[in-house]
């Protein structure tokens, strides 16, 4: 492993740039563009001044460095920037009280960088003159040798040290002297803004374009990690690190570090190293001489207060209320909120909302580490380190690496101590940070990172609750198979937890439903009810369940029985009282008796705790079922009320609305219509069969209005759908729009025979519309329809041409078709050109080139009576 | 284009500037100028373009004197510029020659030293060499002049007196003013970061009474106009490719937020995400956040700290006025009046005063239908962020 590519943790400048190039994330975008204005200022007038703001260890060198590796390779194909690019570069620990120590500083540089250019002699000739002569001099020596044409890029790090150490009226001085040459352009670091820039009384005062590097995320430090293990050879950890668990761990790392990319960079050697042994103390010592001076001057700044807090925080690996700072340091809640404001301010100290509380830790989590540094005494291993290791292997992994150790080495201490902690402490440390932020779980807001942090934990932990919390986030991902094999697993591990068994077995039942394994999911929420020390809530939620399935397979009497069953139960929440109510109604609406269904719905709305869910879902049953026996107003008032609810999911208001515009388009209000239909097609994230149904009452409306082409869209829009591509996703995502298939058909085409199209529109139309009915293998009813709308045709203003380019068009546009769904519109089109030569000559003779069957089909389409041989 | 906010820009980037420098050069015709506006309005900028682009029979001095320390290192940087410019025109300083002898004087690190070694008086190179300026434009042509843009000058005046004292400071204040006054052929175009009534009540402190600036033209450039300012949105976000085809959208949003200061137009454009599209209620989500931040560099709370020593006393009234106005958008007098009398006893004269004075400091500004608003549209969308209005 020695000839590992040579990466330092604490200067970038001693890394090959190609490397740094290699394990860049993140700031791609930033670092282009800071590059072609870099290269803006050097080919044209205009000047930029671009200064980097990010604690220690952010990656402000490493940008600064990759911004002078790309022009300088640039330069080396570009003759004019090579020619007019000139570069100076002060270090970090570079300082200047004067701007003609700057100017040194720059001169200084310059000679190095360019020994034939600018004369090391211009330097060594100031010395012994007044400032005020040596300062105009150099001025202008360094003007005369870099040339009116050049630009000098000027690269300055610790930007917030100079200006600390540079009086104003020296800094008026510089700011004058760019002002005056505008031959220099700026790119800067500072650890923090400060005054110099921000504050509007100073020289600089928004000179200087700033932009706060950003903290690593989770996904940036996986990819960082994973591109430091591919440089290092090791493959097998570039590959675990883009697993689920792989992430998790980053996850972990990440909740108990921050995102500063030297942490991660220490963090990769302890990973991809075989023995800590050549690592660590060197590590110690320049943590120790790179960090703790710089932390411990930080800290002098500060009142004895502020100190105590920020030595509190450091002790503490998770953001802390001011609650436990202020019991901590025998203090009051308002004298720690006061200083915490300040230290917020100093970007000291960073706050998390978290609920009502406010959480605050380090801002800068090499503080923390800087800090053991320096208290860990008798070079007992450092806790931050340890933690990385607790928090990334395992027992196993650590017991191995351990043994890989000899007795009293660095390496051999610290995998030790880790063992030491994982044996002395019951927590899991990566346990507990990956359970941070899911305290209160909820599914509904479960995002990928947090999908993975709870797979983990369940992988790791076999953990019935988070098994069961697993198989609730993939519930809303509606991934059903695992949600099985996650309720599975929870009912395995959950050691007689009735409670957990009862929620595990009603999720399966939903997945089992859902796809179509009916008898498991009856059998599932069943279960639930036989099991001992369930909450009557859980068994009344079950039996609701139960009632819904049995209801729609119609076992409508057992459905009864169940909703029965809630309804007679004691303690059960007053939401689950109104669903079975609910239930209850819909099984007598199924019975076909409305009124006893509009009571039961009445009674569940009438609850009086009942969520905004439930009361929109009895609002929207009863609507139902008082427009299916003509009570419109009374079902319009149930609309307008479900409309009205604060707090209801958009698929609810979906219901509300687009049975309102059904209720609206029976009373011929097709504006209203339209207004409701469109609100629901504009709702993002609905189930597409809720679209589905508004684009097929809102196509209705237009047409009844007159607005043909309109309502031919709308027809349309449904088929072309992107997510459905098969039948058997019709059925299951559009059973609605499925069950008006034959309705859409007969309505597209009396359109598309109104639209008085010209043949070529009415061939692509015709076409577009046999494609999607071929593609859900439902052309027959465009043939279906085809034939009933000759009547239509008879009525209709066309002449004998006119009659005969309809046919011709649905002739050509079906020649699109796929060759089976050809073949199944051959009779349709038979009986069309059939047809059409009988509404030409009104003679029944012409029927006689069908067969029989044909002959009767047509005879009836075109309301002639049946032959008389028959 | 890039967004470059605060960097230097080459003049053809100088945007929306063209009528108010038409104007300018207009006045220069008959008078100096003072430019006074808040920082970052661009006044720096505006020296830049005319500097750059002069009318034919101008010839141009800029410099920024925030460098200079001493009067005769002012004296000599207005010398040896003269003498570089008409140098150019193959002329030269008669009077200047005369001073410096035969054997010349040299001039050592921004000093004109007398050929016995002693260090030129700085009013007698001051006004030497502007006599000999004003010869040669004569001499150039009837319709000749030169302008010196001297930019930063409270703190040339500034960085004296802490050098050589307040004495001198007003000393070069009053040279300045006779100077500006004695020579047809030469104009002046001052400007600074600071406005220059800090620098003149700190010396009036110390017993000045002049009144350096009553003979020039004050010019207050203020924001660019609208069309102007979302033109210039519009070619930063292509040269940003950070708006989609929502650019012109986009392109008002910003102007308009920050109320068509090109300053803040760069600045906001800078910081817009580069990852995803920016729309318009991003780019005001943003906005909010970059301003109200913790740790921002805007600094807009300047305007809310400096009420009290500016104020003193009336810094609750001010607050009052403010906030008022801040919420109303645009208001007369009859209605601030009414609004701070509900809180308060007011004195009509006071308030009046009071609106002047906020007028002044660029807070307010008059309308054409005589009534306040904010100065500056950011400014107001802070103050009503910050005091939660």
């Amino acid at each position: 492993m020695s000839d590992r590519p040579f990466i330092s943790h604490f200067s970038p400048q001693r890394t090959d740039p190609e490397l740094l190039e290699q394990i860049h994330v993140q700031r791609h975008d930033l670092l282009a563009e800071s590059v072609a204005r870099v290269r803006e200022s050097v080919l044209s007038q205009n000047k930029h001044h671009l200064l980097f703001i990010g604690p220690r260890g952010a990656g402000k060198t490493h940008l600064v460095r990759l911004i002078h590796h790309r022009l300088s390779q640039e330069a080396k194909t570009q003759p004019e920037l090579a020619e007019r690019l000139r570069f100076a570069w002060l270090h970090e620990d570079e300082t200047a009280t004067s701007f003609l120590k700057l100017l040194i500083l720059i001169y200084r540089d310059l000679t190095q960088r360019y020994p034939q250019e600018f004369p090391a002699a211009d330097l060594q000739s100031i010395y012994g003159q007044s400032a005020d002569i040596a300062r105009e001099s150099l001025g202008q020596a360094l003007l005369r040798h870099l040339g009116p044409d050049r630009t000098l890029v000027v690269l300055m790090e610790n930007l917030d040290s100079l200006f600390k150490h540079m009086p104003e009226i020296e800094q008026r001085t510089w700011r004058a002297f760019v002002q005056n040459h505008p031959v220099f352009t700026t790119v800067g670091t500072a650890q923090s803004l400060f005054d110099g820039v921000s504050d509007r009384d100073q020289p600089f005062f928004g000179f200087f374009d700033t932009q706060h590097l950003i903290p690593l995320n989770v996904e940036d430090a996986v990819q960082l990690l994973t591109k430091l293990a591919r440089i290092n050879g090791d493959a097998e950890l570039a590959d675990y690190l883009q697993t689920p668990t792989g992430h998790a761990r980053v996850q972990a790392i990440h909740d108990l570090a921050g995102g500063n990319p030297r942490i991660y960079l220490i963090f990769s050697e302890l990973l991809t190293k075989e023995s800590l042994d050549d690592l660590i103390r060197p590590f110690e010592e320049t943590a120790d001489r790179q960090l703790t001076s710089y932390y411990q001057e930080r800290l002098r700044w500060l009142s004895a207060q502020q100190q105590e807090i920020i030595q509190f925080l450091c002790h503490h690996s998770q953001p802390i209320p001011v609650k436990n700072i202020a019991e901590g340091l025998f203090t009051t809640h308002n004298s720690i909120t006061g200083q915490l404001k300040l230290l917020r301010e100093m970007r000291y100290v960073t706050a998390n909302q978290k609920g009502r509380e406010v959480l605050y830790e380090l801002t800068e989590p090499l503080m923390r580490l800087a800090l053991q540094v320096k208290e860990t005494h008798d070079r007992k291993p450092l806790t931050l380190i340890v933690d990385f290791l607790r928090v990334w292997y395992d027992r196993g992994d650590l017991e191995q690496r351990l043994s890989q150790h000899k007795p009293g080495s660095p390496g051999h201490a610290y995998f030790a101590e880790a063992l030491a902690r994982l044996d002395s402490s019951p927590i899991n440390l990566r346990h507990e940070i990956l359970r941070r932020g899911i305290e209160v779980f909820d599914p509904e807001h479960c995002d990928d990172a947090m999908l993975a942090k709870l797979l983990c934990l369940a992988t790791e932990t076999n953990n019935a609750q988070e098994w069961l919390a697993l198989s609730a986030a993939y519930i809303v991902r509606a991934n059903w198979n695992e949600v099985i094999s996650c309720a599975n697993k929870a009912i395995s591990h959950s050691n007689g937890d009735n409670e957990i068994v009862a929620m595990s077995l009603y999720n399966r039942g939903v997945a089992n439903d859902v796809l179509g394994q009916k008898a498991s999911a009856l059998s599932d929420w069943m279960e639930i009810a036989e099991l001992s020390g369930v909450s009557n809530d859980q068994i009344a939620n079950a039996l609701t369940s139960l009632a819904n399935l049995k209801g729609g397979l119609g076992m409508l009497d057992d459905a009864m029985d169940d909703c029965l069953r809630v309804l007679s139960m004691q303690g059960v929440c007053d939401d689950l009282f109104a669903s079975a109510h609910i239930g209850l109604g819909v099984i007598l609406a199924r019975k076909q008796l409305p009124v006893e269904a509009i009571a039961a719905y009445t009674k569940g709305i009438l609850m009086r705790k009942v969520t905004p869910k439930v009361l929109a879902m009895g609002l929207y049953n009863r609507a139902v079922e008082n427009r299916r026996i003509g009570n419109l107003q009374e079902a319009l008032n149930d609309c307008d009320r479900i409309i009205s609810l604060q707090g209801i999911p958009p698929d609810h208001l979906a219901l509300g609305l687009t049975n309102r515009a059904a209720i609206k388009l029976s009373m011929e209000d097709y504006d209203a219509v339209v207004q409701d239909c469109s609100r629901v097609i504009g709702t993002e994230g609905l189930a597409i069969n809720q679209t589905a149904r508004a684009l097929f009452l809102r196509a209705m409306a237009y047409q009844f209005s007159g607005r043909l082409e309109a309502a031919l869209d709308d027809y349309e829009r449904p088929f072309l759908m992107p997510t459905l591509r098969v039948h058997s996703e019709v059925a299951e995502k559009l059973p609605d729009f499925f069950a008006n298939l034959d309705m859409t058909a007969t309505q597209v085409v009396g359109l598309l025979l109104g639209l008085c199209l010209e043949p070529s529109k009415l061939v692509d139309r015709i076409g577009r519309f046999a494609i999607s009915f071929s593609k859900f293998d439902s052309i027959q009813l465009l043939g279906d329809a085809l034939i009933n709308h000759l009547p239509t045709l008879a009525r209709a203003p066309l002449n004998h041409d006119g009659f005969d380019t309809w046919a011709e068009c649905w002739t050509s546009a079906c020649a699109q078709i796929e060759p089976e769904d050809q073949t199944k519109m051959e009779i349709p089109l038979r009986l069309l050109h059939t047809g059409i030569g009988f509404l030409k000559t009104k003679d029944e003779n012409s029927l006689l080139l069908l067969p029989l069957e044909e002959r009767r089909v047509l005879r009836k389409a075109l309301q002639l009576p049946p032959e008389r041989s028959e | 284009m890039k967004p470059n906010p605060g960097g230097q820009l080459s003049p053809e980037h100088i945007i929306g500037r063209d009528v108010l420098i038409a104007d300018m050069w207009g006045i220069l015709e008959g008078r100096s100028i003072y430019m006074n506006d808040l920082r970052r309005i661009g006044k720096t900028q505006i020296m830049v373009k005319m500097h750059a682009q002069p009318p034919t029979a101008w010839v141009t001095v800029k410099s920024d004197l925030g460098g200079i320390h001493t009067a005769a290192e002012f004296a000599t940087l207005a010398y040896r510029q003269s003498h570089e410019v008409l140098g150019q025109q193959k002329r030269t300083l008669r009077r200047m020659g005369e001073l410096l002898g035969k054997a010349r004087g040299i001039e050592i690190a921004g000093l004109i030293k007398l050929p016995d070694g002693s260090p030129a008086p700085w009013k007698e190179v001051l006004r030497r060499t502007f006599a000999d300026i004003e010869e040669e434009m004569t001499a150039l042509g009837s319709e000749c002049r030169m302008v010196f843009f001297w930019d930063e000058v409270p703190y040339l005046l500034d960085n004296i007196a802490k050098r050589e004292g307040h004495t001198v400071a007003m000393e070069v204040l009053d040279t300045l003013r006779s100077l500006g006054s004695d020579f047809d052929r030469i104009r002046l175009l001052l400007t600074g970061s600071i406005g220059m009534h800090h620098i003149l009540s700190e010396l009036k402190e110390q017993g000045y009474n002049g009144s350096p600036l009553n003979r020039m033209d004050l010019v207050q450039p203020g924001p660019i106009q609208p069309a102007d300012g979302i033109s210039l949105s519009l070619a930063l976000l292509e040269g940003q490719l950070v708006a989609d085809a929502g650019a012109q959208a986009c392109a008002s949003a910003i102007a308009e937020a920050v109320g068509h200061v090109p300053f803040y137009i760069h600045k906001l454009i800078s910081r817009l995400p580069r990852t995803v599209p920016a729309t318009p209620a991003s780019i005001a989500t943003l906005l909010d956040r970059e301003i109200t931040s913790d740790n921002n560099d805007w600094d807009l709370g300047h305007y809310r700290d400096r009420l009290r020593p500016y104020y003193a006393a009336d810094e609750k009234l001010a607050l009052l006025v403010l906030d008022t106005v801040a919420v109303a958008g645009q208001l007369g007098f009859q209605a601030i009046r009414r609004a701070a009398a509900a809180q308060m006893a007011v004195d009509d004269e006071k308030l009046r005063h009071l609106l002047k004075l906020l007028c002044m400091d660029h807070y307010l500004a008059r309308t054409e239908e005589n009534e306040y608003r904010f100065y500056l549209v950011l400014i107001r969308r802070w103050w009503c962020l910050s005091r939660s209005l």
